[in-house]
């Protein structure tokens, strides 16, 4: 009997992520209400881990035809009798259910639990997070700054990198060379040799020596692998399209903006910020904060910094415009604003603001967010009125929204709303 | 004296498994006479043991969500402590399959390799379902080209429609294997043959049928005909055979599922007297090689405290106790048997005298063969063990507020206990038989399945009702189902096909698109 041992640990792992894949695939809208309820009360900033979620079994039991426990009649046989006899009663536990251990008919889902509880990875997580989010409007600006190029395969060629060099089509050749040149085969000499050695006829074995020795000197004429025979993988460049985007994180950090509000915009911002950086490569972000002046910061003084003051949004906008004139070119790049705020402005501001807006910002950004943050009171905003104020852009504008966050639950529904897969004209 | 010694100390190595496996074999064959598949070791990490759980033990498998469900269980389970794995695994084919775990040590090894390599593959070798059920030449080609089909399918037909597919075929499929015809052997190539030619047949019929369907039927109405004439106990059988709304690929899936379902059929009418057996094996194979000197005191010492683990049986009192260990039975029951053969006593005689003083060699082979867990218990097992074990009976009926202990092992309980556990190893005991005994192909299309009730057994309502969901969308129009205990009816159950369904309609457009 022929035995084998084999090492298979180092074969590659992960045999099961199809599987996996396809579990999670098939629970997905499960999977993203449990995230939905359990990004209230964590930190964005957290998510760089993986996440421990739990669904309903609902979606994914497997049923089977199964028997009743509590029909029919049995006789079950039970082993480690210690005192009973025939004819002793005993009393039922109480409750059905177990059956005293019954039989071993347990099902495979194990205990019968409602909640399916499991760990996703971070890299699942955001994706499902993310799913048919997009930056809406992107188009391909001509892009001159940027040259960007993909290899791609294009067929083989007869030099190159011997790093390159195709293994396979090389050694068809070299096969069908010699085929072609009526190479000997080294069986046929071998066999040959075979004879020779039991041969007794003199003659006949100074014939096979003669036969072995023209043999060996034509298959020694041809080459094993000849250089003709060499092919490599060519790759070719190609020009990729490239769209570039810039997106402006504008935030009110003035006096009127409560810790909480803060603390709204600045999950809601967090969010952003991870989703851009996530889903596209080239993105580049721009942080402004404001309260009478605006100032363009870091990423990390945006998300950490405490100022007070009192409040004039138009301060920002003047700033972006500098920005972009200075910086980003409309016809190059797609240009994103999204802003947050209390929804407090000096009253007198607001004159100048909207006709900022309406005038040179919206009509050169793709897309325009604002976010307002806090509690609605009666209808009316707890606090300024910029909402209504922006409300009436939307008349006149598509590429603007508002939204309202009053609590932490409310931000990834919006979020998603914002940024929902339009399947524009994105290249 | 300690060059005869295979091995010492608890590591492994390579050259110690293949000397393991040479003296395993030259007990397994020259002294039992066992006759096995050539065997292929293969040494996993854990990681791959998980993967393997999670294909239902396969070295490859299609995929379905229903795998990495069980892959995230069992590994939650596992790295949370609640759960170990196995030490080895074993896959009835030729070349014999079987997984050791690198973690193991060289007893555990060496145990493992008598238990799988020798015992279970003469167990798959020589059993009569096995031998009659399953091709372990054929396999592995013919799950590598299910995995590929379906595969295709997907790419074909979407994800979503092969795994619907797979899903109703899966709720079904221990109720789609053939329990007394047998089907023939042939080879995957062939296989892939056969299934081109039928694709490609059922793609010249359907069409032509369509045309040819009669305007009406009125006057074959007077004879009231069931069809088909006989029951089918093969759902997913019929199913791909004769539904009128599959396309060709989803028959084939039904096909599949059912082939491989087949294929699992004898491992669970045998695991008492396959573990038994394993077990059996692996403890005669290591008192040998303990006599020959081949193993030293401390391996014996740790084999025997491996040995007792796995075949523990707790008693029913014990918040353990899960059933009888079907390693612990097993075993208790050929033990007897050997005995029986060697020193029989006179309750021996009187019990098995057609066995006292045989070959227990052969005896215990001829079992090994020719038995399944229900013929063989109620065959061979023999007072001794019913004793040992303390077994006794319980009757229970849904009504009464006590159990009854009817028997316990004495005189008068023996034989009963012995016909009670036996009929408890029954397949209709653990999976309800249902069949399809009317398909109204001529008229309203519904499909009537019957539950040939075990012991006046019910369904449970909401699994049955889920699954028959699933059989609706199989045939595309109503399916029934009848519970039916001795000619009294329990249980009626129906699902009307579901217009609304956009499902049902995806199964039924794919037909016409043909």
């Amino acid at each position: 009997m022929a035995n084998t041992i084999i090492d298979r640990r180092k074969n590659p792992g992960g045999k099961s992520s199809d599987n996996r894949q396809k579990f999670i695939k098939r629970t997905k809208d499960e999977i993203r209400r449990s995230i939905h309820e359990s990004l209230g009360d964590r930190s964005i900033e957290g998510s760089g881990k993986s996440q421990d979620i739990k669904i309903a079994r609902k979606g994914i039991s497997e049923p089977q035809f199964n028997h009743n426990p509590q029909s029919g009649s049995r006789d079950i046989v039970l082993p480690g009798n210690e005192d009973f006899v025939e004819g002793d009663q005993l009393e039922k536990p109480k409750g059905g259910g177990g059956q005293g251990g019954g039989e071993g008919e347990a099902s495979n889902e194990g205990i019968g639990e409602d909640e399916f509880g499991f760990v996703l990875s971070n890299d699942e997580f955001v994706n499902i997070l993310f799913e048919d989010l997009e930056l809406p409007h992107m188009i391909s600006k001509e892009n001159k700054s940027v040259e960007r190029f993909e290899l791609t395969r294009s067929g083989y060629t007869n030099d190159g990198n011997p790093s390159q060099m195709n293994l396979e089509k090389s050694m068809v050749n070299s096969i069908g060379r010699k085929i072609a040149l009526k190479t000997p085969k080294l069986k046929k000499i071998r066999k040959l040799e075979e004879e020779l050695k039991t041969c007794k006829n003199k003659e006949r074995k100074v014939e096979i020596e003669e036969e072995i020795r023209a043999l060996r000197i034509r298959a020694n004429a041809v080459s094993f692998v000849d250089p003709v025979d060499l092919r490599f993988n060519n790759f070719s460049k190609k020009p990729a399209p490239i769209s570039q985007a810039v997106v402006f994180f504008i935030m009110d950090v003035s006096a009127s903006m409560s810790s909480e509000h803060k603390d709204l915009a600045k999950r809601f911002f967090m969010l952003l910020n991870l989703f851009v950086s996530r889903k596209y490569k080239r993105v580049d972000c721009i942080f402004i904060r404001h309260h009478i002046q605006a100032k363009e910061c870091t990423e990390e003084d945006f998300f950490n910094n405490k100022e007070n003051g009192g409040t004039i949004v138009s301060s920002a906008f003047k700033l972006a415009k500098e920005i972009i004139d200075d910086r980003y070119s409309p016809n190059e790049w797609n240009l994103y604003v999204s802003q947050a705020s209390d929804g407090d402005n000096w009253d007198n501001d607001n004159e100048d603001l909207l006709k900022i807006l309406s005038k040179d910002i919206l009509p050169i950004t793709q897309y325009f967010s604002y976010i307002q943050v806090g509690q609605k009171r009666h209808g009316y905003y707890n606090s300024g009125n910029l909402l209504q104020e922006y409300v009436k852009l939307e008349g006149t504008h598509d590429n603007i929204i508002c939204k309202h966050i009053e609590q932490h639950s409310d931000i990834y529904p919006v979020f998603r709303e914002i940024f929902k897969a339009k399947g524009t004209t994105k290249k | 004296m300690s060059d005869k010694l295979i091995y010492t100390g608890t590591s492994w190595t390579f050259d110690k498994l293949y000397r393991m496996m040479d003296a395993c074999e030259e007990i397994a064959v020259d002294d039992m006479g066992l006759d096995c598949f050539p065997n292929q070791i293969e040494v996993i990490t854990t990681e791959q043991m998980l993967d393997a759980y999670s294909s239902v033990g396969m070295p490859l498998m299609y995929n379905h969500w229903s795998f990495g469900k069980s892959f995230i269980q069992n590994k939650k389970q596992y790295s949370a402590g609640e759960m170990g794995l196995a030490y080895e695994l074993v896959i009835n084919s030729n070349p014999c399959i079987n997984y050791l775990m690198e973690e193991n040590s060289m007893t555990t090894q060496s145990l493992v390799i008598a238990h799988a390599a020798f015992g279970h593959n003469h167990f798959f070798k020589n059993n009569y379902l096995f031998k009659q059920w399953t091709s372990p030449d054929a396999i592995v080609d013919y799950l590598l080209f299910a995995k590929r089909y379906i595969r295709d399918c997907e790419e074909k037909y979407g994800y979503d429609a092969v795994e619907e597919t797979l899903d109703a075929c899966h709720a079904i499929q221990y109720q789609s294997i053939n329990k007394y015809k047998r089907p023939n052997k042939i080879s995957a190539k062939e296989e892939i043959e056969q299934q081109r030619t039928r694709s490609e047949y059922l793609q010249s019929q359907v069409n032509d049928l369509w045309r040819t369907l009669p305007k009406s039927k009125k006057k074959d109405k007077k004879e009231e005909q069931t069809w088909p004439t006989e029951p089918e106990e093969n759902l997913l059988y019929f199913l791909e055979k004769h539904s009128p709304v599959l396309s060709s690929w989803q028959r084939e899936l039904c096909r599949i599922v059912r082939r491989i379902a087949q294929y699992f059929y004898p491992q669970y009418q045998t695991k008492v007297m396959n573990e038994g057996f394993a077990s059996f094996t692996h403890h005669y194979i290591f008192n040998k090689l303990y006599d020959q000197g081949k193993v030293d005191d401390g391996s014996m010492l740790e084999f025997f405290k491996l040995h007792s683990a796995v075949l523990y049986q707790p008693p029913f009192s014990s918040p353990n106790y899960g059933g009888f260990n079907p390693y612990a039975l097993g075993f208790a029951i050929l033990k007897d048997i050997q005995r029986v053969c060697d020193k029989p006593d006179q309750e021996d005689k009187d019990w098995f005298p057609h066995l006292a003083d045989t070959d227990w060699r052969i005896t215990i082979k001829d079992i090994v063969a020719n038995y399944r867990d229900e013929s063989a218990i109620l065959q061979f097992m023999g007072p001794k063990v019913m004793r040992d074990q303390g077994m006794f009976n319980l009757h229970d009926e849904v009504h009464y507020d006590d159990y009854i202990v009817t028997s316990i092992h004495d005189e008068r309980g023996y034989k009963k206990i012995r016909k009670n556990l036996s009929a408890s190893y029954e397949t209709a005991a653990m999976i309800p038989d249902i069949q399809i005994t009317n398909a109204d192909i001529t008229g309203s299309r519904d499909l009537t399945l019957l539950h040939e009730s075990y012991k006046g057994k019910r369904l449970d309502k909401k699994t049955a009702d889920q699954v028959l969901t699933h059989v609706q969308k199989l045939w595309g129009y109503k399916v029934k189902l009848y519970t039916m205990h001795e000619d009294t009816l329990l249980d009626v159950y129906e699902c009307q096909q579901d217009k609304n369904n956009p499902n049902a309609k995806q199964i039924t457009r794919h037909t016409q698109s043909l």
